[in-house]
């Protein structure tokens, strides 16, 4: 005998997991903090390479300059100046890197509650079903 | 018939056809875009010519979206290092660099870093952000930098490509050339901040509780592109083209206005077909969802169909951890009788399955 309460339930379910739930669900699996870690780390990485290569870039571009000036040069300063701009570059993106995953992280949590909810009434429906037959 | 009408007629078309017309459509746009690519800087004659063009659409005809940017830039890189090797690897380097600081976070708005060039050279830059603001979320700026960036490379491209670089003197004062051009475009900047600005705009604005959000937040966005455009272009243009930049603005808000009115159909739940089983029967079900206008007062009901947001109610962690520890233990009396109640009232109702622009969320706050 079909039991259109629980076909609707999941069909509902089904759809879900197909779609957004794929992320959502994937997301359940994480704690919040490792998430967010897990992403802090991907940026410090990707902000790293990149700043690297503008950095090959710039001295590229100013190569004429420094080989002519390479004994004259405040390295010293120089150096703070790029290890500077590279502190603050981080510290703006893990900055928003961790603001930004906060967010996602905790509207797909809402989502993913819901979707679990829904699982919760499947498995009452089935708890029910099981009862009738005992009886 | 009055034009919502007509808009839920296109949408139970599209649901009928909805395969082949994604497909087609796909492939059209697809052979325009390649086209494009192929008119501005088709260096390589073997890759711009027909047959080519048609077969790269072909696959992108049946691939998703990603793959269509994907193979927009690997075209583009082809003709560049058809035309000098030196300046396609500064174009790989540039493209490695924006996507390590701003596409990484954005990977979903790859079609609107492919569309901000493509129309640019067309005329039409400016729908670009329009149609992101009512549709997207803030952090999509992020996809406005890399196309303006992708755009303005290889406008610089186009007229540095006939360049020799056949020393390592000639190549280095060619690298000079173009990075100087890219850094020192104020007009790139000004143009940045204004498209990022629409963006905001048209997102705080349609976020309003009131009356005609959207309209207003596209005509919003309109006039701070119309004025910022014709005060940049003044400023650090060279060609001054204040009356084309009016008019085409206008044409831009009239798109996005198209486009936001035809958002349900864009943002249309596809039939789904979904197959699950349980202990007695595998079930293979087709979920068509119904296509029915809310119209009130002759106008359309308030409809958080946002791509971004659903109208969720308070997070709070706390509760929903512990819900989620205690889903599989249902012990309370309480939870028991309420679900009962819940499911008779379901009995009742004849069954289909509604899936018509409600998420499953909507079961729960009933």
């Amino acid at each position: 005998m079909l039991d259109s309460r629980k076909i609707r339930l999941m069909t509902r379910l089904s759809i879900y997991e197909r779609g957004k739930g794929k992320k959502d669900i994937g997301l359940s699996k994480y704690y919040k903090t490792d998430y967010v870690r897990l992403n802090v780390i991907k940026t410090v990485i990707s902000v790293t390479f990149a700043y690297f290569l503008i950095l090959v870039m710039v001295v590229l571009y100013k190569s004429e300059y420094l080989i002519a000036n390479a004994v004259t040069l405040d390295y010293r300063t120089i150096g703070m100046r790029v290890l500077g701009i590279y502190v603050a570059l981080l510290v703006v993106y893990i900055i928003g890197t961790m603001i930004g995953y906060n967010a996602v992280y905790s509207s797909s949590r809402l989502k993913a509650a819901r979707y679990y909810r829904m699982l919760g009434r499947l498995t009452q429906i089935y708890k029910e079903e099981d009862e009738g037959e005992d009886l | 018939m009055n034009i919502y009408q007509i808009r839920s007629e296109i949408n139970a078309f599209y649901q009928k056809f909805q395969i082949i017309i994604n497909t087609v459509a796909k492939f059209i746009v697809s052979f325009i875009a390649f086209s494009l690519v192929n008119k501005a800087i088709g260096y390589d004659s073997r890759f711009a010519q027909f047959p080519v063009t048609a077969l790269l659409s072909l696959l992108c005809a049946f691939t998703p979206s990603s793959v269509l940017v994907l193979m927009i830039m690997v075209l583009s890189l082809v003709h560049v290092y058809f035309a000098s090797k030196f300046l396609a690897i500064i174009v790989a380097v540039i493209f490695v660099i924006l996507y390590c600081l701003f596409f990484r976070f954005v990977p979903q708005y790859g079609t609107a870093v492919a569309a901000l060039p493509i129309c640019w050279y067309i005329g039409l830059p400016y729908a670009v952000p329009l149609i992101l603001g009512i549709m997207a979320s803030p952090i999509s700026i992020f996809s406005i930098i890399c196309g303006v960036i992708s755009y303005k490379m290889f406008k610089i491209i186009n007229i540095e490509a006939v360049a020799p670089t056949e020393s390592l003197n000639d190549a280095l004062a060619l690298y000079i050339r173009v990075v100087e051009k890219l850094v020192k475009d104020k007009e790139m900047y000004a143009l940045i901040v204004i498209f990022s600005l629409v963006i905001v705009i048209c997102y705080v604005v349609r976020k309003l509780k009131i009356k005609y959000a959207f309209e207003i937040s596209i005509a919003a966005g309109m006039i701070f592109s119309l004025v910022g455009c014709v005060i940049v272009n003044t400023k650090f243009s060279e060609q001054k083209a204040v009356g084309k930049i009016i008019f085409m603005n206008i044409l831009c808000a009239a798109i996005a206005f198209i486009v936001q009115f035809f958002k349900r159909v864009l943002n249309y739940k596809a039939v789904e077909n979904v197959q699950f089983e349980d202990d007695d029967y595998y079930y293979y079900v087709k979920a068509v969802p119904k296509i029915e206008p809310q119209i009130q007062n002759g106008r359309e009901n308030a409809y958080y169909d946002d791509l971004e947001e659903e109208p969720l109610e308070e997070y709070n962690e706390e509760t929903e951890e512990a819900e989620i520890k205690n889903i599989s233990i249902v012990e309370r009396a309480n939870a028991r009788k309420r679900e009962r109640e819940v499911y008779k009232r379901e009995e009742s109702v004849d069954f289909t399955v509604d899936t018509s622009g409600i998420d499953i969320d909507d079961e729960i706050n009933k």
